[in-house]
C-alpha cells in the first residue's frame, strides 16, 4: 500500500476535525486562528500531493497574508457571534443531501494516483514536453502559467489589482478630504 | 506599536533576509518552486512586519501611499506593455518569441519581465490591503 | 479492497469539507463566519483539483536530466496557484465591505441589518406620504 496515501487520508482527516470545531465555536478570534491551521494542513497536503508551488502559496498567502488581513479586519467588528436560536433544519438538510449526492459520483471519478486517467491524456504531455524544447525551462508551472496560459495569469493580475483598488475605495478615510473640501470653499469664497 | 527591544531589533535584523529571500523566489521561479505571486507576498510580508512592529506611519514612511499606488499600476501595466511591443513587432498578443535572438532566449525574457510584472503588482496590492485596513477610522465615515 | 477504499478516501472527506463550507455559509448568520466558510469551501476545491493532477509514483512537475521521470499534472497546479492568490484579494474585498456595514449598522449580524433596513423603508415611506399629504394640501 501507499504510504502516499496513508498520510494523505490523515492529514485530510485532520481537516475535517478542524472544520468540525469551526462549525461549534462562536468566537471570532478562535475562528481565525482555525482557519490559518486549516490553510496550513491543506498546504502539508499539495507538498504530499506533488505541487510544490500549490504549497508554497498556500503557506505564504492562505496561512499568511489571510490571516493577517483577518485579524487587522477584526479589530473593527464585533468579538463574539451573537448566540440565536434559528431554525438550521433546512440549510443542514440541503448539504446533507448534495453532499450525499456528490459523495455517490464519487464512485465515477477515477481512483486516485492512476496515470491513465482522463485529466492527464490530453495537454498536459504536451506542455511537459513543450517545456523542455520549446520554452527551455525546468519549472513546469512557470512555463504554464507566464507563457502558455499568459493571457489567464494576465486577466488574474487584473483582478488582484482591481480587488485592491476597490479595497482602497472602500476604507478610505473621509474626514481629511472634508478638511480639504471645506479648504477649497473658504479660498473661492 | 510595541516597544518591546526584542520584537523591534528582531525586525531590523530580518527585513533584509526577508526581502533577498523574496528576491531569491522572484528571479529563480524558472528553475524552482516560486514564481512572482509568491515573491510578491513575501516581500510584502517584510513591509507588513515593519508597519505592525514600528507602526503604521514609520511603515508609510518607508514606503510612502502614492509610491505604493503607483508602483501597484506599474506591474499590471508592465504586463500588458510586454503583450503590446510583441504585438508591434509582428506576433500575436504575449508570444515572447519576438522578444530575444532566438524563439528561447525571447520567451527567458519575456516569462522574466512578466513574473516581475506580478511581483510588482502582488506586493503592493498586499501592502496596500494591510495599509488601508489597519488605517482605516470607522467613526469619521457616513 | 482497503487500497480501493483509500483511492476514494480523499474525495469523500474533500465532499464533506465543501458541504461544511456550504452549510457556514448559508447556515450562519454572522456576515464574518460567512467569509469563513467561503475561504473553507474554497479550500476544498482547491484540494479536490490538486488531488485529480495527482499520479502515483510521480514527482513535482520540476523537469530533471532524467528521461524516465514520471511527473505529476502540472494544469490543475497552475490553475489554482492564481486561483489562491486571487481567492485572498477577493477575501480583502468581502472583509471591507463587512467592515463597511459595521460601521454603518452597527451589526454583522444578517437578522439586524434586515431589521434596519425595513425600519429605514418605513421610515421613508412615512415621509414620502407626509410630502405627498402637504403637496396636495
Amino acid at each position: 500500500m501507499n504510504i502516499e496515501l496513508i498520510i494523505n487520508a490523515f492529514l485530510v482527516t485532520l481537516m475535517l476535525g478542524i472544520a468540525m470545531s469551526l462549525l461549534r465555536t462562536r468566537s471570532v478570534i478562535f475562528t481565525v486562528i482555525l482557519t490559518s491551521a486549516y490553510s496550513l494542513i491543506a498546504a502539508l497536503m499539495f507538498i504530499t500531493l506533488d505541487a510544490v508551488d500549490v504549497a508554497f502559496t498556500e503557506a505564504a498567502v492562505g496561512a499568511g497574508i489571510s490571516t493577517i488581513l483577518f485579524l487587522a479586519a477584526m479589530a473593527y467588528l464585533p468579538r463574539e457571534e451573537e448566540k440565536r436560536i434559528n431554525s438550521q433544519l433546512i440549510p443542514a438538510l440541503s448539504c446533507i443531501v448534495l453532499g450525499a449526492i456528490l459523495i455517490w459520483c464519487s464512485f465515477d471519478l477515477p481512483e486516485i494516483g492512476l496515470a491513465s486517467s482522463p485529466i492527464h491524456l490530453h495537454l498536459a504531455p504536451d506542455y511537459i514536453i513543450g517545456s523542455k524544447n520549446d520554452i527551455g525551462i525546468p519549472n513546469v508551472v512557470t512555463s504554464i502559467l507566464a507563457s502558455y496560459r499568459g493571457y489567464d495569469t494576465f486577466g488574474e493580475v487584473i483582478v488582484i489589482f482591481t480587488a485592491g483598488i476597490a479595497v482602497l475605495t472602500l476604507l478610505q478615510n473621509v474626514k481629511k478630504d472634508k478638511k480639504k473640501i471645506k479648504k477649497k470653499v473658504i479660498k473661492n469664497v | 506599536m510595541y516597544k518591546n527591544p526584542i520584537l523591534r531589533v528582531c525586525t531590523k535584523i530580518l527585513f533584509a533576509p526577508i526581502i533577498l529571500f523574496g528576491l531569491y523566489v522572484q528571479f529563480h521561479g524558472d528553475y524552482g518552486p516560486g514564481g512572482g505571486f509568491q515573491a510578491g507576498v513575501i516581500v510584502a510580508s517584510a513591509f507588513i512586519l515593519y508597519s505592525i512592529v514600528f507602526g503604521l506611519n514609520e511603515g508609510q514612511k518607508l514606503l510612502p501611499p502614492k509610491v505604493n499606488l503607483v508602483l501597484l499600476a506599474f506591474g499590471a501595466f508592465l504586463y500588458g506593455a510586454v503583450g503590446f511591443i510583441t504585438m508591434l513587432m509582428g506576433e500575436p498578443f504575449l508570444s515572447y518569441n519576438v522578444l530575444g535572438e532566438n524563439y528561447q532566449a525571447g520567451q527567458h525574457l519575456g516569462i522574466l519581465i512578466i513574473e516581475f510584472g506580478v511581483g510588482l503588482t502582488v506586493c503592493n496590492v498586499m501592502i496596500a490591503l494591510f495599509n488601508s485596513f489597519s488605517g482605516y477610522q470607522p467613526n469619521q465615515g457616513s | 479492497m482497503i487500497t480501493s477504499a483509500m483511492g476514494i478516501w480523499n474525495y469523500w472527506i474533500v465532499f464533506i469539507l465543501m458541504m461544511i463550507g456550504l452549510f457556514i455559509v448559508i447556515g450562519r448568520k454572522n456576515l464574518l463566519k460567512k467569509i469563513v466558510g467561503l475561504t473553507i469551501f474554497q479550500t476544498s476545491v482547491f484540494l479536490l483539483y490538486i488531488t485529480l493532477g495527482k499520479i502515483t509514483g510521480g514527482t513535482a512537475p520540476i523537469l530533471t536530466e532524467n528521461s524516465s521521470t514520471i511527473y505529476s499534472n502540472p494544469l490543475p497546479h497552475v490553475l489554482i496557484l492564481t486561483a489562491i492568490v486571487v481567492g485572498v484579494a477577493t477575501t480583502a474585498l468581502a472583509l471591507a465591505l463587512v467592515v463597511r456595514i459595521n460601521s454603518i449598522y452597527g451589526s454583522i449580524e444578517e437578522d439586524d441589518i434586515s431589521a434596519h433596513d425595513l425600519i429605514d423603508y418605513h421610515d421613508q415611506n412615512n415621509t414620502l406620504k407626509k410630502s405627498i399629504l402637504q403637496n396636495s394640501k
